[in-house]
């Protein structure tokens, strides 16, 4: 069987979720701007570990391999959600000339409720990008292969996304038009 | 690629913006608190629907699954939230009558009192199976102490069934008889209700959203069904919807292997005269009462 299912192989499994929790609950709120949803989420990731537990604990990195079910989990309920995304307004900027207003509008945020709302509003795997990149820590060709793409696309897709980042932080600043949508 | 300075900057604001997270520990102490035991947990949800699906069986229970209206634009509760209320609203109506309908017939369906038992607690279960022409073909009330004591309960539940002692009264209205003599017997249904409680309880589904049925605001709910290795047909997706206002469970769906679904809805009613009633077989006067074998007919003969 290849789940939890011994006594020992329960408390094996019970030290990994308590280590592995708190850095999981972290990226989900990042990912998602959202602290019940990333509990939600992690929840739903410990159950997905528990099933393959028994393959899971021989593995060098099982945290490694509970953040993939993470940000996959992350991914594919983006894709219900992208209409929204479409909300965004225009596309990206010049990637070259972004990174230095990037820098500025980041060096700007005294509101992280802000921030983490114009996280929330990049496309899901940009957003996966700069999370597991630069809160993760994640070498480019670890963020490739959880991504499961190049490790060239990892790069543009960072300046991308800090390029739409600064777009949307700067944006935000201006007096809203639109619905309430905006961080409170 | 970003410029070292972006990256640093990009990495101190993700920092201090995790940072912001607020009481993570009480979101891990409940996070490691569940009970992350899916084969269980599976064989628990299993055993309550092949309940329901015996249930559905006697019953001509598989129906077209009710169109569901559109969610509602209202952002929707976090599990933990829902957890707590649904928790809260089972223990309220645990005395109530619970009615469970799993077919088309207009008056057929289990009536189980008390709706949650207590371990040791009296139950008195009333199946009233009827065709599509309106004939009862199984009218029983099974009558039963709720076994005590968590792990035989947990044992029984792996096994597929709650296997009770107690008392059976049934009335054959082909043949005009009844009885009533004590027996062993495998109950399902009161696994259903149960089963239920047990998944909410240990926080095995995701909350899907707002939604409306029957004209009633309620919340849906996706069961974590893990994948089964047992022979087919089994459990591959179960949902739930409870009363956004109540929290007490309205309908559950459920989608076999070979494709089949079962919807059961059900029903809380308070414990008046009339419907504690509704859980005893109504045996017309000019009825016989005759002993078992006459009540049930020949055992069928074993196959060889």
């Amino acid at each position: 069987m290849d789940w939890v299912s011994d006594a020992a192989s329960k408390r094996q499994f019970e030290g990994f979720a308590a280590e592995a929790s708190d850095s999981l609950l972290r990226t989900g709120y990042l990912m998602t701007g959202d602290v019940r949803e990333a509990e939600d989420l992690v929840q739903e990731t410990f159950l997905r570990v528990a099933r393959r537990w028994n393959r899971v604990r021989s593995m060098d990195h099982p945290a490694a391999y509970a953040r993939r079910i993470l940000i996959n989990l992350v991914l594919d309920e983006a894709g219900r959600r992208s209409r929204q995304q479409a909300e965004l307004g225009p596309q990206d900027a010049g990637i070259d000339a972004a990174d230095e207003s990037a820098t500025r509008a980041l060096r700007e945020v005294d509101d992280f409720a802000e921030f983490r709302w114009a996280l929330a509003r990049l496309p899901a795997r940009q957003r996966a990008v700069l999370v597991l990149r630069y809160w993760e820590d994640l070498p480019v060709a670890e963020v490739a292969d959880v991504l499961g793409c190049s490790a060239g696309t990892v790069t543009s897709t960072a300046s991308r996304a800090a390029a739409r980042l600064a777009q949307a932080l700067t944006r935000s600043g201006l007096p809203s038009t639109g619905p309430a949508t905006r961080p409170s | 690629m970003p410029t070292h300075e972006l990256e640093d900057q990009l990495r101190s604001t993700l920092a201090r913006a995790a940072a912001d997270f607020e009481h993570p520990d009480q979101a891990r102490q409940r996070l490691l608190q569940r009970d992350y035991h899916p084969r269980r947990e599976n064989r628990r949800l299993a055993a309550g629907i092949t309940a329901g699906a015996a249930l559905a069986v006697g019953l001509a229970a598989v129906i077209t699954v009710v169109a569901h209206g559109p969610a509602s634009k209202a952002a929707p509760l976090a599990a933990p939230a829902v957890r707590t209320r649904l928790l809260a609203a089972i223990d309220t109506a645990s005395g109530d009558i619970l009615y469970a309908k799993g077919g088309p017939a207009p008056d057929g369906g289990t009536w189980q009192s008390p709706a949650y038992p207590q371990p040791g607690q009296k139950v008195h279960v009333h199946t009233l199976g009827l065709g599509p022409d309106g004939t009862a073909f199984k009218d029983e009330e099974e009558s039963f102490a709720m076994p005590s004591g968590n792990d035989s309960y947990t044992s029984n539940l792996d096994q597929g069934g709650l296997q009770l002692s107690g008392t059976i009264l049934t009335v054959n209205h082909v043949r005009h008889v009844w009885g009533e003599w004590h027996s062993t017997f495998v109950l399902g249904f009161a696994l259903d209700a149960a089963g239920i409680r047990a998944e909410i309880a240990n926080g095995q589904f995701k909350v899907v959203g707002p939604a409306e049925l029957h004209g009633q605001q309620a919340v849906q709910l996706e069961i974590n069904v893990p994948p089964s290795n047992e022979a087919p047909p089994h459990v591959t997706a179960a949902r739930l919807w409870v009363d956004a206002t109540t929290y007490l469970p309205m309908q559950q769906y459920v989608r076999m292997s070979n494709g089949e679904q079962n919807v059961t809805d059900y029903t809380f009613l308070p414990p008046t005269a009339e419907n504690l009633a509704k859980l005893r077989p109504r045996i017309p006067a000019d009825y016989t009462r005759v002993g078992r074998t006459q009540v049930t007919g020949p055992k069928p003969k074993t196959a060889k």
